[in-house]
């Protein structure tokens, strides 16, 4: 009998730890397939932004837009299933209700299927907006118009979803020893961050042409400013986030293989699509040439920046640093090497485009001040992003749910 | 508290996911399903005769508008249509292609569909071939949009996610400040003097 009394808590325990397991395996997948819904989302708007440049619009449901409104209505599908498999699991097994986040007093689920939740609700109601900012300003309204925004930051937010359920999936596991699961988990964080950064990236091609900080008779490009900001936050991201040296470069390598995927995507559906809808060719697209406008902003040089960061990181955990000389010394080589990025970047860009406007540079010729400032502007986008990254990481480690 | 802005965050999505529906179906299925005609233009592309229907009287920029083509009676042959529409001076729009079924035909004639995506003048061609040759009609169409929202509302909608992303950071890190504290409590060691009074 006493036999039976002891061994009960332990059968109880196993089960719990059993449902614990199952439940970092659940968020794993889920976190698998939402990945794989964004990235045909990226893959649509990437496409779309090239399709609006050298063909235009001419209705609501082109095949690109057709792509981006299957990934949102996946990843909304998808994220709604995942919190009701949780909510049920949780009903049957209690001890799951710590590792969930309470809606409504109804629902339970990991904090990060909410996110993807209200991110795909946000872009689906963002896109029949556009339609009707485009029925009044025509097919050539900017990237940065409040309904593009409203659709790609929905996007992002979706992204930071999916990163915190790999991240929770991740927790998890390493609570059960379940070493494959974590290494999966953490791998996908790492595909995830690249894909922020990618998503990040494109988002910032207005900044190339045409959105300029006047400066007395200077334009001075935002462009730098902003690529610091966002890969300084996503590179410094992968650093915390991961329990592996040299995580931003592996995010930047991802980032660089979505480049290559993208390049070998974008081009043939182009060539085909024309031919297949006897779509017509605007103008400018001469002048474009074969540049794919969506990935004018990306570069390779960012695995500059990504090394610097996992070099210091790297020094850190052999010295033994303090927290705060560490932060403080990734915080050095971010600023640093991202000025040399931004540097590289615009010369690439200028070289790509064969022409001077898309360097920042202002009128009287003053581009070469206007090319220095546009650099000193990576100081201030280097600290924000370093220091966003810094505050979100330290909750995303803290709250692992 | 939280329940109540739960509960509004959910309300709200719903409210908006119903709202998007209404504006998909105006933007895709009000092409397929619709009544009768509103308006019935009458053109000639070359050697045909033809009348065009239209289902919308004000047309609607950015919405699929259905039409139908009807050749004059008693032309032979079996004819092909290719409907697009340019847009006029000054419309910032590039060429929109039309939709033409020919294997259906109502009383109204061939079905089709085409969307103007900008508000503005445009010009609607439809290019027929048939047995006599080819002909293209060239109809004037001015697409209307609804009035225009302010640019300051139009942003704060957009930035909506952003707002969503950085509430929930505020809130995570502030979570996070009380449950450090919490442990910092519970891990403090009890002070001599009151470990005096316990025994």
């Amino acid at each position: 009998m006493a036999n039976v009394a002891g061994s009960l808590p332990d059968v109880v325990a196993g089960q719990a730890a059993k449902s614990v397991r199952g439940l970092a395996r659940l968020r794993l997948i889920t976190g698998y397939v939402l990945m794989l819904v964004s990235l045909v989302g990226l893959f649509g708007a990437d496409w779309d932004i090239q399709w609006h440049a050298v063909i235009g619009r001419d209705r609501t449901f082109t095949p690109p837009h057709d792509m981006i409104l299957a990934s949102i209505g996946l990843a909304g599908i998808v994220a709604l299933v995942s919190i009701l498999v949780e909510t049920r699991w949780a009903a049957r097994t209690s001890e799951l209700r710590r590792y969930g986040t309470d809606f409504l007093g109804i629902l339970h689920s990991s904090l990060g299927s909410y996110l993807v939740g209200f991110g795909a609700v946000c872009s689906a109601v963002a896109f029949p907006l556009d339609t009707y900012w485009h029925s009044l300003y025509g097919v050539d309204v900017s990237l940065w118009a409040p309904f593009h925004t409203m659709i790609y930051m929905g996007g992002v937010l979706s992204t930071f979803g999916i990163i915190y359920m790999l991240l929770s999936a991740a927790h998890l596991a390493q609570e059960q020893q379940d070493r494959k699961t974590a290494l999966f988990s953490y791998a996908g964080v790492v595909a995830l961050l690249g894909m922020l950064l990618s998503k990040f990236s494109t988002f910032l091609t207005p900044a190339i042409s045409g959105h300029a900080l006047p400066l007395a008779s200077l334009s001075v490009s935002l462009f730098p400013f902003l690529l610091a900001l966002a890969a300084v936050f996503v590179c410094v991201l992968a650093a915390r986030l991961l329990p592996w040296t040299g995580a931003a470069t592996m995010a930047v390598v991802v980032y660089l293989l979505v480049w290559l995927l993208v390049s070998a995507f974008v081009h043939p559906m182009m060539t085909l699509l024309v031919q297949v809808e006897h779509q017509t060719y605007l103008a400018r697209a001469s002048r474009i040439g074969s540049n794919i406008v969506a990935m004018l902003g990306q570069t390779p040089f960012l695995l500059l920046l990504s090394l610097s960061i996992d070099g210091v990181a790297w020094l850190g955990r052999r010295g033994k640093w303090t927290l705060s000389r560490l932060k403080k010394w990734v915080f050095t080589a971010s600023t640093i090497s991202m000025f040399f990025v931004a540097g590289l970047t615009l010369v690439q860009i200028a070289l790509s485009l064969r022409t001077g406007q898309s360097s920042g540079g202002g009128a009287g010729g003053h581009i070469g001040l206007a090319f220095l400032l546009a650099l000193i502007l990576t100081i201030p986008g280097s600290l924000i992003g370093g220091w966003l990254s810094l505050a979100i990481s330290d909750t995303l480690q803290t709250l692992r749910r | 508290m939280r329940k109540a802005i739960q509960l509004f965050l959910c309300l709200l999505a719903v409210a908006s996911l119903i709202v998007t529906g209404v504006a998909f179906y105006q933007i895709v299925l009000a092409s397929t399903i619709h009544g009768a005609p509103v308006k019935f233009i009458d053109a000639t592309a070359g050697p045909y005769s033809i009348k065009l229907a239209l289902y919308n009287d004000p047309i609607n920029a950015g919405d699929a508008i259905p039409f139908n083509i009807a050749v004059a009676p008693g032309t032979r042959g079996p004819l092909t249509y290719s409907v697009t529409a340019s847009p006029g001076f000054g419309v910032p729009g590039s060429l929109a292609q039309g939709d033409v079924n020919p294997q259906q035909s109502t009383q109204y004639g061939v079905p089709g569909s085409i969307t103007f995506v900008t508000r503005g003048p445009w010009t609607l061609n439809i290019v027929i071939h048939g047995p006599a040759g080819q002909g293209t009609a060239a109809i004037p169409i001015t697409a209307v949009a609804p009035p225009a929202m302010p640019g300051w509302l139009a942003w704060n909608i957009g930035l909506l996610p952003v707002y969503g992303l950085l509430i929930f950071w505020v809130v995570q890190t502030r979570r996070k400040a009380v449950r450090s504290s919490e442990r910092e409590k519970a891990e403090r060691p009890v002070p001599a003097e009151t470990m005096k009074g316990v025994s």
